[in-house]
């Protein structure tokens, strides 16, 4: 809602400038989005008389003016075609600079000398279009400064009117808000109506079909009205709220529209046949042109108003083309009603339509304040339009909406606000917001119907805290336990993943859950994915069946910047369908592509492969306690080619490998990547918290080497298993620190060289004991995988 | 009379410890040079033990004199070493160390600033005795709007534009859902914070994304004021941003909050006052909906954008920093 300074002064008596007004405003709850001090220039920019009108000897569109601008009568070369003798214009003198920046300096047109400018209100700055040149009032005096014509600088204020408060979209209901905070009480501008002695009933008839939809209508008859610019007072004003002026009819009715916060809408009388108004439901399928010239399909649900043959505005919406108020038109039938607001705004929705009106309906407008705006406006009329109001309103109000009553308990002000709010200022605020207030111990309040948000006694009782103030409200640090709340599991196992991940030099990405289509099928057939109904675009229009697609859009995205070495993890949430709603599964997703460190001048940069992940994954699990893994080859998939199953204590719980080439295309990726993807519920399951000593070995180790030579299909985790059962109790840990295969080695074999560390808490060992075992290991490889010693 | 061997001895001592104290300052040749003269010249203190040798026992000679000889070495030694150092510390060492070159950079995860700042929330309300909750992203209407206090075909839907999934589900536009979830299941007092993913449609910009963040937070129990709200959220602002972050709060709108209050906070003198936060007291509605007596007890809630809070915490003026992951971005913090 925008509403100006000045303006707003005319209503209610403050003396807070415009930057204490922001405040006062936002601390009422009318949050001020913006303040803007109209700050024009117009020093040179004087009043000026056209004395005199000559066409120019040599252009046909020009003509030669004589200006009396105070002090002297200036020549200047006008271009405007509505410039003519007799009116008062504004005129930029040579000397002077515009807003826009330009300097009028004396000069030649077409070979005739210029003394200044006769300006249009674009060239003032004043708007951002016009047809001609300014047209002043007549009774101005000449040579004044532009200035004092368009009164003291203004400073325009866009309120941020909350869904609750329409009384708020008219500039009265933000002057109540403001008298109340002052402690005044708020009186709206009276209404003095001279009616003439035609009765409105010989000119209107109402009928309202659907008392439901339209608890109220109300209308006025004004005739022999005189349609034709507004005057400079208004048309200014509609400028700085930022509606187009019209006509001085269509003005009015959005100048008290913004005043009053009611819509209101003048019709054409004499296009208003058998001067009969029906309000009733559109048929199906009925077709109607509003104002802007759009054709509309509607349905039953739309309200129409109508006259005798053919329907006339879109109730609440917008008006019709084939009534509207023109040059030509000589009687007003003047509109002010009540409307649904759930049916105008299904309306408004479904047709695809929001003007100031609806915006205004939808929220709810005094069902008793429509006479009150209806009467504002025709007073106008007949000010500016000299309008003769006919007497009487045609007033159809068959469902009568009563201001409802509620009681206050100022004990429960106190539990609510946390601070002790005398009665007396209860009822004070209260009454100045006009509420109607009886009683002492319980209070009776009466909610004015203008007030529509106002149900119960908490709605009361939040505006009594926000006049009070909530700075004068304590604040309380005794809900703030001292106490620390237990951790919750599920952050210490995130926290201990990120840390550990994060360690391994992982970077954690946050990304859209939301992922296109394309991308989504790569990795699970089109009905096992869940669609958005109305997604914003392709791209973001499938929730995502994994956290892959969505850390492969992030490599994409740097690769693009030509940043390649790239380790990613995200803890996120996937979708599957698995009924007729989604499940959602927590899933921790990596993802390692590039070089393993960054390039540096040692050289020593190495690109990752399958050992790698495969050295995050085992890594990742130790160090988040989790059972012992084991690994199986993946067949199903084909978005990943050397790929192992994870299995825990039985239970899949993800997978890794390098991820298929037809996946990495559709990404724009040319680089191997590799991946792991996870189920993050083990991780809760076993997760965190399950760390406890070991005592270090107080004798020392003894470490053995052993080079097997075994057939090339041997699988080196069998060997590793194998060792295990072979050595004894004593082994501590094998590891493979070489694999070989070539000269010395025959073809279809490989060598394996195993260290093997052996530990005793007891004692120190002594090496022909553990000579004991290799022989055994040896032997058990010999038996098991015709392994032998390499030469 | 012959001076006792012992004594001499220990003079050996002294002078070895008093060269030693002396050349560790020596920082240049010249100085060097001063010292070498001074200990092992032809007149200095070593060469005048040489000239007591004849007054010493000759049973005892060999041994003073080894012990002399090896003083005289280990001196010329040191002289000899130190000015090696003086050299290779003015020539910067050998060719083949290049002490300039950069150090090889440590392989480095870092944290996206918005996981940073939403474990730093967490933390905050931890503390303060609250626990976390979770609840799901595909919601309903009645999760999401209804048991909200946001009736269909309401205007305040309107702020909050929303993703529709098949058969009537949603995606949900703010944590608030759980606070719902939880009084249904949860005893009271309830103290708890909800922090996760929402989703609003709203076309990408610098300072819109059609998914973010918020941590929701839920207080009820009997007695439970808008004062304690100010109370709590000013503790959380302080927290976050410091303790002398000035905090006020403001009357505003949300349907499932009566009174309702938006907390900004004093950011600087360009920016000026800024919200950071929605809260309020929670809508009699809202409680009895979920079979909370509304006259028994009283509670507070309250939202925050955890986009929001890290883009003022670190200064970052494009929200969809965050969800682009650029290293470069990822890499500061």
């Amino acid at each position: 809602m925008k509403i100006t300074y000045n303006w707003l002064k005319q209503y209610v008596d403050f003396d807070a400038s415009p930057e204490e007004l922001v405040k006062q405003l936002t601390m009422l709850g009318l949050e001020v989005d913006s303040v803007v001090a109209e700050c024009i220039n117009f020093d040179g920019i004087v009043v000026g008389h056209v004395t005199d009108k000559q066409s120019h000897p040599d252009a046909d569109k020009l003509s030669v003016c004589q200006v009396d601008v105070g002090s002297e009568i200036c020549t200047i070369v006008c271009g405007a075609p509505n410039v003519d003798i007799g009116q008062n214009v504004p005129v930029a003198t040579v000397g002077t600079r515009l807003p826009g920046g330009l300097k009028i300096k004396k000069s030649k047109i077409r070979g005739v000398e210029s003394y200044g400018m006769i300006c249009s209100e674009m060239e003032l700055g004043l708007s951002e279009a016009s047809d001609g040149i300014m047209i002043l009032d007549s009774n101005l005096e000449i040579g004044s400064p532009f200035q004092d014509v368009l009164g003291e600088p203004d400073y325009l204020l866009d309120v941020d009117v909350t869904p609750n408060r329409p009384d708020c979209f008219g500039i009265l209901g933000i002057a109540r808000d403001i008298a109340a905070d002052a402690n005044s009480k708020f009186q709206r501008p009276l209404v003095k109506l001279e009616e003439s002695i035609k009765s409105v009933k010989d000119t209107i008839k109402v009928s309202i079909h659907d008392s439901d939809k339209c608890p109220r209508y109300t209308a006025r008859f004004i005739g022999n009205v005189e349609v034709k610019p507004s005057p400079l007072w208004l048309v200014r004003r509609l400028q700085q709220i930022g509606i187009r002026p019209i006509n001085n009819i269509v003005d009015i009715t959005n100048f008290v529209m913004m005043e009053t916060g009611q819509p209101l809408h003048a019709f054409d009388y004499g296009l208003i046949e058998g001067h009969e108004i029906q309000v009733r439901c559109a048929d199906d399928g009925e077709m109607f042109t509003t104002l802007d010239g759009k054709k509309h399909t509607l349905n039953s649900d739309n309200l129409l108003i109508c006259d005798n043959a053919k329907s006339v505005a879109l109730a609440g919406i917008m008006g019709g083309q084939n009534s509207e108020v023109s040059d030509k038109t000589v009687n007003v039938l003047l509109e002010s009603a009540y409307f649904d607001p759930v049916n105008v705004r299904r309306s408004a929705k479904s047709l695809g339509i929001s003007t100031e009106s609806s915006k205004r309906f939808e929220r709810g407008v005094d069902p008793n304040g429509v006479d009150y705006a209806l009467d504002r406006a025709a007073q106008l009329i007949a000010e500016l339009a000299s309008g003769e109001v006919a007497k009487g309103i045609a007033d159809e109000y068959p469902k009568q909406i009563r201001p409802i009553t509620l009681s206050l308990r100022p004990g429960r002000v106190k539990l609510l606000l946390g601070v002790e709010v005398p009665t007396i200022t209860i009822k004070t605020v209260l009454s100045n917001l006009g509420f109607g207030v009886d009683g002492d111990d319980v209070l009776a309040v009466v909610v004015p119907t203008f007030r529509p948000d106002v149900t119960r006694e908490a709605d009361l009782i939040e505006e009594v805290g926000r006049v009070y103030g909530y700075d004068n409200i304590p604040a309380d640090f005794s809900a703030v336990v001292q106490q620390n709340a237990p951790v919750h599991e599920m952050q210490q196992t995130e926290a201990l993943v990120k840390t550990t991940l994060a360690g391994f030099g992982f970077s954690e990405v946050v990304t859209y859950n939301l992922v296109s289509k394309k991308s989504a099928l790569l990795f699970a057939s089109e009905d096992q994915h869940v669609y958005l109904i109305n997604p914003l675009s392709e791209d973001l229009s499938t929730l995502r069946p994994n956290l892959l697609v969505s850390l492969l859009n992030s490599v994409r995205w740097n690769r693009n910047r030509s940043i390649k070495d790239l380790k990613f993890f995200e803890l996120g949430t996937a979708f599957s369908v698995e009924s007729e709603r989604p499940v959602e599964h927590q899933r921790l997703t990596g993802i390692v592509t590039g070089n393993l460190q960054e390039k540096s001048w040692r050289g020593e940069s190495s690109p990752v492969d399958f050992y790698t992940i495969k050295g995050f994954v085992e890594h990742l699990l130790q160090r988040c306690h989790m059972p012992q893994p084991r690994f199986e080859l993946q067949e199903s998939l084909s978005v990943c080619s050397n790929g192992l199953v994870v299995y825990c204590e039985n239970e899949a719980i993800g997978s890794f490998g390098e991820l298929s080439t037809h996946v990495l295309k559709t990404f724009d990726i040319e680089q191997p990547v590799f991946y792991f993807d996870l189920d993050f519920a083990p991780f809760e399951k076993y997760g965190a918290g399950n760390t406890s000593f070991e005592p270090i070995p107080k004798f020392p180790f003894v470490h053995r080497d052993l080079a097997l030579v075994v057939a090339e299909t041997v699988a080196a985790q069998d060997v590793l298993t194998e060792v295990e059962t072979s050595a004894g109790p004593l082994l501590s840990n094998v590891h493979v620190f070489d694999v070989y295969r070539g000269a010395q080695v025959d073809e279809g074999e490989k060598s394996l060289a195993l260290g093997l560390t052996f530990i005793s808490h007891e004692r120190t060992l002594k090496e022909k004991e553990i000579d004991k075992q290799m022989a055994k290991v040896l032997r058990a490889m010999e038996a098991k995988f015709s392994a032998h010693l390499r030469a | 009379m012959a001076e006792s061997v012992e004594m001499l001895m220990q003079e050996l001592d002294e002078v070895h410890d008093a060269f030693q104290q002396e050349i560790r300052g020596v920082k240049d040749l010249a100085l060097l040079d001063d010292v070498r003269v001074k200990y092992l010249g032809r007149k200095g203190r070593v060469a005048r033990y040489f000239s007591k040798m004849g007054q010493i026992e000759a049973s005892q000679r060999p041994q003073f004199g080894n012990r002399l000889n090896e003083l005289k070495q280990e001196l010329t030694d040191a002289v000899a070493s130190h000015q090696q150092s003086l050299h290779s510390n003015n020539n910067s060492g050998p060719r083949d160390f290049d002490l300039t070159l950069p150090g090889i950079t440590p392989t480095l995860g870092f944290r996206n600033p918005l996981m940073i700042v939403m474990d730093e929330i967490k933390q905050i309300f931890a503390n303060m005795g609250f626990t976390v909750e979770t609840g799901p992203l595909v919601e309903d209407e009645y999760y999401n709007f209804e048991a909200l206090n946001v009736p269909p075909d309401h205007p305040s839907k309107d702020l909050q534009d929303t993703f529709y999934l098949p058969n009537g589900l949603l995606l949900r536009t703010h944590t608030s859902p759980v606070q719902v979830r939880t009084m249904e299941c949860q005893d009271l007092p309830i103290r708890i914070i909800a922090p996760g993913r929402c989703f609003r449609k709203d076309t990408p910009d610098a300072t819109h994304s059609p998914e973010f963040h918020q941590v929701e937070g839920l207080v009820i129990g009997e007695g439970i004021s808008l004062s304690h709200l100010k109370g709590t959220l000013v503790a959380f602002a302080r927290k976050l941003f410091g303790r002398q972050t000035q905090v006020r709060f403001r009357p505003s709108f949300f349907p499932f909050t009566e009174p309702s209050a938006e907390m900004d906070i004093y950011f600087d003198e360009r920016l000026g006052w800024l919200e950071i936060l929605g809260s309020g007291m929670v809508d009699p509605n809202v409680l009895d909906g979920v079979g909370i007596d509304s006259e028994k007890y009283t509670g507070f809630a309250f939202g925050m954008g955890v986009e929001r809070l890290a883009m003022l915490k670190y200064r970052i003026d494009d929200i969809r920093h965050f969800y682009d992951n650029d290293m470069r971005f990822l890499s500061q913090f």
